[in-house]
């Protein structure tokens, strides 16, 4: 499978994409010592980078997946318990988490991929759930009580810092990659034929993809995507439990986001977690004090509103517009000529 | 191990599945006339047990006097989520219709969360306090009107879509939309009765859940998860398969619960969900 070389040569004028990454590279300079609002962005990487691994699976292949959160836990648990059973750093451990992640992704796609659409959701969910009640139960991993990252360091090799600043840029750098991978996808032949497997499953069978290789590869690479977040949030958050890990609703904010954005974009994800993410955050603090339900009332509302009105979502929608003034505007200046 | 102890698990999961039997019948007959998913099946769960508390507590009345206020409020509400939210979504790509729904789960959650507090609430002195001893076996008296209730709900319902022209039409809609229009069924119409029937199935359960258990905001996703197994086993789509589904579902996760262990009494339920997608997709009397 030929991965697109000449990708930088059409994409030549969309160079002011990087702009707003150099913006970001120097925020840390600029916000300096604010802990939240670093916080905030870190959030936002996350979340790209969990939206992108979904959309991969979900957004172009079609096969809509309610298990990422699980796949994220398994890296955040394995690259933990490496790290307190035999002090392995957590930059081994990610190599570990991630094809373990992308080996069970294997094993569940190959028996669950037969299923249609809605059928392959509820199975996800219920696969969800089996982990969710296995590693509330389960000692050897600390069952409900969840994993405490040792506070050795701070230093590179347990990947624990004082400030926020490092984390910020593993992150920054997940979410860059996680969206390179996006954009190589989308613009190589395994995303076409995931795309037609997604419009129409039996026909791309009938051309001779085959899809459930593709759907396989698809559901691999967005599990260790998810694993990798997985194994960094550990050490961020450095405290993990099912409970919070494994609870459906992070799945639930990741369709949202990516949907919200507009699920099968490059961009899409993107967009979604930076608009949704910091609004949600903004929303916490204004009403928060007890009541904080609100800002999942508040995406809730959004969502539906988006779904509603503009079910392909919001870059697409900018995009459309863009295009109509731009299409308009040539016009014109066609008409001033003649 | 004795054998009493064995049919006391037994008797709970026939109680308990008769309530899952009527949450998935809701669910399994938006999903086999709509082809639509509900994911805010289990906050409308929740809804109706608040309902059901707020007479309670405001009004003085009986959970098994509101039941059919309820009901009725809840029919109304599904034309409402037809009309105005679900309509939109009939043939939309099945990730948009689930993630609306979605929304709408969340908005009913955390909405209750914000107005009632996360607290858990309790219908105390109601009628149907107590247990019922049976020999050396006890019923807890509100589950055994549950079930009862449960039987003649479902009776109504079979009756209804057995007999009645729009119970027929409801049937011929969920076999072949575009057939059932091309002879003249109002689809449209169908599909507002069909929301109707799913949530009043759901107020009812609901009602009479909060005789028994608790009421709070978060009730709804572990029932839901439960009505997903049910229907799962029974077949998608298909009512009577939800039924049967549901008991299976109370008895096998009482039965392993009490014999194996406890906290792993979902875990079998879940196990038995993912097996038959794996291996028989369409359920035990369902299509696919």
């Amino acid at each position: 499978m030929k991965i697109g070389i000449d990708f930088f040569k059409e994409d030549r004028k969309k160079i002011w994409i990087l702009l707003p990454l150099l913006a970001l590279l120097v925020v840390p300079y600029i916000v300096g010592d604010e802990p939240y609002l670093l916080h905030v962005f870190i959030i936002v990487f996350v979340y790209i980078a969990l939206g992108q691994s979904w959309n991969l699976v979900s957004g172009y292949a079609g096969q809509l997946c309610f298990a990422t959160h699980i796949f994220f836990t398994y890296g955040a648990y394995t690259s933990l318990m490496l790290l307190l059973r035999i002090d392995l750093t957590p930059w081994v451990g990610l190599f570990v988490g991630m094809p373990i992640s992308a080996g069970i992704a294997y094993l569940l796609g190959s028996r669950l991929f037969h299923l249609k659409g809605r059928y392959f959701a509820v199975a996800t969910i219920a696969f969800a759930e089996i982990m969710r009640l296995v590693f509330l139960n389960w000692r050897f991993v600390g069952a409900a009580y969840g994993l405490s990252v040792p506070l050795k360091g701070p230093s590179l090799y347990y990947v624990i810092w004082t400030s926020k600043v490092p984390y910020f840029y593993i992150f920054l750098a997940l979410a860059i990659i996680s969206t390179l991978i996006v954009y190589v996808v989308d613009r190589s032949k395994a995303g076409m034929y995931f795309r037609s497997i997604k419009q129409d499953e039996n026909g791309a069978q009938h051309k001779g993809i085959d899809t459930s290789y593709f759907k396989l590869l698809a559901f691999m690479i967005s599990a260790a995507m998810a694993a990798a977040v997985g194994t960094f949030y550990a050490q961020y958050v450095l405290y993990i439990d099912p409970r919070t890990l494994m609870d459906l609703l992070i799945s639930a904010k990741i369709v949202m986001i990516v949907l919200f954005g507009s699920i099968g974009t490059v961009y899409g994800p993107v967009l979604g977690a930076a608009i949704l993410i910091p609004l949600g955050e903004y929303m916490r603090i204004k009403l928060g004090g007890g009541s904080q339900g609100w800002d999942y009332v508040l995406y809730g509302l959004i969502i539906l509103l988006i779904v509603y009105y503009r079910p392909q979502g919001v870059y697409i929608m900018i995009k459309n517009q863009i295009e109509s003034i731009r299409r308009r505007t040539k016009n014109v200046l066609k008409m001033s000529r003649n | 191990m004795d054998s009493a102890y064995v049919l006391q698990a037994l008797i709970n999961g026939i109680m308990i599945g008769g309530v899952y039997a009527l949450i998935a019948v809701g669910l399994s007959i938006v999903w086999g006339v709509m082809g639509i998913v509900n994911f805010a099946h289990g906050d409308w769960l929740m809804l109706s047990a608040y309902f059901s508390w707020i007479f309670y507590m405001y009004a003085g009345l009986d959970p098994l006097i509101s039941l059919p206020l309820v009901v009725a409020i809840f029919i109304l509400f599904g034309f409402a989520n037809y009309k105005f939210i679900m309509k939109r979504f009939i043939d939309a790509p099945i990730v948009i219709s689930i993630v609306a729904t979605f929304s709408i789960s969340l908005i009913m959650r955390f909405g209750a969360f914000i107005i009632f507090k996360p607290d858990y609430r309790l219908i105390k002195d109601h009628v149907l306090e107590g247990v019922y001893r049976f020999g050396e076996f006890q019923v807890s008296r509100a589950k055994f009107a549950t079930f009862l209730i449960m039987i003649a709900a479902l009776l109504l319902l079979f009756s209804f879509l057995k007999y009645t022209k729009t119970g027929k039409a409801i049937r011929a809609t969920a076999q072949d939309r575009d057939v059932a229009k091309s002879l003249g069924v109002n689809v449209d119409r169908i599909f507002l009765i069909t929301w109707g029937i799913g949530l009043a199935c759901v107020a009812v359960a609901g009602t009479m859940i909060s005789t028994f258990f608790y009421v709070f905001p978060m009730m709804g996703i572990s029932f839901l998860l439960l009505a997903f197994a049910s229907v799962a086993l029974g077949g998608f789509g298909s009512v009577h398969g939800a039924v049967f589904g549901g008991i299976v579902i109370g008895i096998v996760q009482q039965l392993g619960g009490a014999l194996v262990y406890p906290a792993f009494k979902d875990v079998f339920v879940f196990v038995i969900f993912i097996l038959m997608l794996m291996f028989k997709p369409k359920g035990l009397f369902g299509k696919y």
